[in-house]
């Protein structure tokens, strides 16, 4: 378990897949970003719902839009808690050379 | 090798234009996300975890020099330089652009490639024994009978929208090469009374989360019906198969619930109808594709070359590839030559552009041309001289290419798992990597011998598990990747479901059980005995007690 | 919504009914297999009446009826059960019914050319739809691979027919 330095609040951000070249992307306040951090934080169930009907309603630009659990770090940055959903942030395990992390 | 006409080519650029079409609908608007997957997945394009991939057929597992040229080049172009074979002969690109999709596929048909059916609920490629027109202990070539399959269920009007996926195997040959009995329609070639072709036909099997061996269905079809049967036992499983519950929508399923013998009637009583009218193949069809797959002009040589003898003599690493990677030819003084996508470490199936570049360069030099994919996710070039195999394997090892491995431990069969795909519940290619470490001393693994061992990222069991000598299964346990083990499973002509032996591992205690397991084989095998030989003698008793103690 | 039918759209004719009193009204009406099989003497006295079959009815239950019906109904819940595929081509296949063989349900344009070879000739649309991506769907393989419902030569018999360039062009 992380310390309680480390750990603050659980909420949710919206994740999807971009529709021309299927990269993932986050709901920003804005439009949509390929980075984690730039993600609109939801923290409530009913501001998660707003969130994720605002980017269903971009059905157009994006594919399968969900909400994923995160957890900002002391430091602001904001981390996926399933591990598929960090995968996602990142690229293969197996491929450090590719995806996000590659960057 | 089959090559198309104008009919055939017409079709594949016909197809080319209807994708981008589709692409060109769905970026629009004209065309939801609902309505457009199911016509991308026809397409073999998924959304996977990271950017789309797309699912390129490999017909029967057969790719000319040309082909694989070009898959070279997608690679390079539309992706990021490699391609990764899979358990159905196919190959798969991870980072294509939907946008480009319908530029590769372009480039895809001037070589007479596709991605058509390689997804969907439709009929998927017609997979074949890797070594079909070559194995020495072969009956008949079953691509003849792949490629009329081919071109019956390609854009079959009745048959796109199935139940579920269908997936459809032939083999030719005394063992089987081709998993046939783990696969919806299995298709095995038989003589005749009179020594006529015919085919045994078996259906209602694979994977999943509910394996099942199929059931043989007919002892023998005469080689004239083969479509009309095929097509009445998928009318039959179009119209009774389950459609409320996509877990139990496979035709194993139905020959399940309603009993082989049920479904058996069913299917003679369609086809008593069908059977003289429209699909009967006209014998000039039969000749003009049995001719496509005459064999390569192989030259009159000796059984046995003492050269290649001389090369095994002089050097142990040459012998020892030999051993694990070389199989008999049917041709005097040829033989057939596997090639390991398995490299000590590496991820299981992938191959670079350099590599696909470099094997289409030695099978222009040394096979004829010709390329196989085997569904063990390895490639094989089905026709070299004994003579060229040093050349060869000295080629191969500047790529990196020559690992002694196959049918080894070292041979693993892993499904892409969480690190691709977006239905995985854990990692599948990292537990393979390490394996393969833990038994890179190629003594070591050449005294292990003959095992299978099986890595399937979910239930869903891309990674054929459930038939790995040893498999493994991946799953998510409160967050964790947890790993289960099955023994005794066989893909083979005993095709066998492996049975779970206990509870599952984590991640960094699953290759200590592997290795466990095999030391516990090493130290109860009788001489010469396989590991699945000593499971089956023994049970899986002696390898619980030293996983999990006696208590 | 509208009928989809020799590559024009039309006005529909037809209402669906589920009553017999409905039933009996003037005009072509298209009733439920059920309403059918249970009122079939006296509904067969009336011209137009079509009947409405789910898709997974049983196609031997009309056997006796195919002559007398005017058009038929197949179903699609979704766009991806195709069990109607499968019923179009065996009732005129097997059971030679001429008459109109329409699809009901959420079937899409690039679903077209495998409808019309199975021997479904007309499909309800809504009244918004491009014909011209529906006929251009219907047009667009030059090739078939199989016999269906239709009249279009496989390519096995096609290439032995030594006028295949002819076709091609």
């Amino acid at each position: 378990m992380p310390s309680k330095a480390t750990q603050t609040t659980t909420t949710e951000i919206i994740t999807a897949n971009r529709l021309g070249d299927g990269l993932v992307i986050f709901l920003t306040t804005t439009g949509w970003s390929a980075n984690i951090n730039a993600a609109e934080v939801s923290e409530t169930k009913d501001a998660t719902a707003v969130l994720l009907a605002r980017a269903e309603a971009d059905a157009g630009n994006v594919v399968g839009p969900y909400a994923v659990a995160v957890t900002r770090q002391a430091d602001g940055s904001l981390h996926a808690q399933k591990y598929r959903e960090a995968l996602r942030t990142r690229g293969p395990s197996v491929r450090t050379d590719l995806g996000y992390q590659a960057a | 090798m089959y090559v198309y006409d104008e009919l055939d080519r017409g079709l594949v650029e016909d197809r080319v234009e209807e994708f981008r079409d589709q692409v060109r609908r769905r970026i629009s608007g004209e065309l939801t996300e609902e309505q457009f997957r199911p016509l991308r997945l026809m397409n073999g394009l998924y959304l996977q975890l990271h950017a789309y991939m797309l699912r390129v057929a490999v017909p029967y597992g057969v790719l000319s020099s040309v082909q694989m040229r070009k898959l070279a080049r997608i690679a390079r172009v539309y992706d990021r330089g490699y391609g990764h074979f899979t358990t159905r002969q196919n190959i798969q690109f991870n980072w294509p652009k939907l946008e480009e999709t319908p530029d590769l596929l372009a480039e895809l048909a001037e070589v007479e490639m596709h991605a058509i059916q390689t997804s969907g609920n439709c009929i998927r490629n017609t997979t074949a024994d890797q070594f079909a027109g070559a194995a020495a202990d072969e009956l008949e070539d079953p691509r003849i009978w792949c490629e009329i399959i081919r071109q019956w269920s390609t854009f079959h009007p009745e048959f796109t929208f199935l139940p579920r996926k269908f997936k459809i195997a032939v083999t030719g040959a005394v063992s089987d090469r081709a998993a046939i009995k783990v696969h919806d329609i299995g298709i095995v070639l038989v003589q005749g009374e009179t020594g006529e072709t015919g085919f045994e036909i078996w259906a209602g099997g694979g994977l999943g989360r509910t394996p099942m061996i199929a059931k043989k269905i007919r002892d023998f079809l005469p080689a004239a019906d083969l479509l009309s049967y095929l097509e009445a036992m998928l009318r039959v499983y179009n119209r009774f198969g389950r459609r409320d519950n996509k877990y139990k929508a496979r035709i194993k399923i139905l020959v399940h619930e309603i009993g082989a013998d049920t479904y058996r009637d069913a299917v003679e009583a369609e086809w008593a109808d069908i059977r003289h009218g429209a699909l009967a193949l006209p014998d000039q069809e039969i000749r003009r594709i049995r001719d496509a797959f005459a064999p390569p002009a192989f030259a009159a040589l000796p059984v046995s070359s003492t050269g290649f003898e001389a090369r095994k003599f002089e050097d142990r690493a040459f012998a020892r590839w030999v051993a694990t990677n070389v199989r008999r030819h049917k041709a005097p003084g040829y033989a057939i030559a596997n090639i390991s996508l398995k490299p000590v470490g590496g991820i299981p199936g992938d191959a670079t552009a350099e590599q696909m570049d470099a094997v289409a360069g030695y099978a222009d030099r040394w096979s004829f041309g010709e390329i196989r994919v085997a569904h063990e996710q390895n490639l094989v070039l089905p026709h070299v001289r004994q003579d060229d195999l040093y050349d060869l394997w000295l080629a191969l090892g500047s790529v990196e290419l020559d690992t002694p491995n196959i049918g080894t431990i070292g041979d693993i069969i892993a499904c892409p798992g969480m690190d691709y795909c977006s239905l995985a519940t854990a990692r599948s290619i990292p537990v393979a990597q390490q394996i393969s470490e833990r038994f890179a001393d190629l003594d070591r693994l050449h005294d292990i011998g003959s095992v299978s061992l099986n890595i399937s990222g979910c239930i869903n069991a891309c990674g054929h598990h459930h038939v790995g000598n040893i498999g493994i299964l991946g799953v998510d346990k409160k967050g964790e990747e947890f790993y289960q083990i099955t023994l005794g499973g066989q893909a083979d002509e005993n095709a066998a479901i492996g049975r779970i032996i206990g509870p599952g591992f984590p991640a960094d205690e699953i290759v200590g059980a592997i290795e466990t397991i095999i030391e516990t084989y090493l130290s109860v095998r009788q001489d010469g005995e396989a590991f699945i030989a000593t499971l089956n003698r023994l049970g899986q008793t002696p390898f619980k007690e030293k996983l999990y103690g006696t208590a | 919504m509208a009928l989809l039918k020799n590559g024009r759209l039309i006005q529909d004719r037809w209402t669906t009914v589920d009553t017999l009193t409905d039933a009996l009204k003037p005009g072509g009406v298209l009733v439920p297999l059920d309403l059918w099989l249970a009122e079939r003497e006296t509904l067969r006295g009336k011209s137009a009446v079509g009947v409405i079959l789910p898709n997974d009815a049983d196609l031997s239950a009309l056997a006796d009826d195919y002559e007398r019906i005017a058009a038929i109904v197949l179903t699609f819940p979704s766009m991806v059960d195709g069990r109607a595929f499968s019923q179009a081509r065996l009732i005129r296949e097997r059971f030679g019914f001429d008459g109109e063989i329409r699809a009901r349900g959420p079937v899409i344009a690039d679903q077209y050319l495998y409808l019309l070879r199975c021997g479904v000739d007309a499909v309800e649309v809504p009244d918004d739809t491009n014909v011209e991506t529906w006929s251009h769907n219907a047009r667009r393989f030059s090739t078939v691979y199989q016999p269906a419902a239709d009249d279009r030569i496989p390519a096995y018999r096609r290439r032995h027919l030594g006028i295949q360039t002819a076709i091609a062009s």
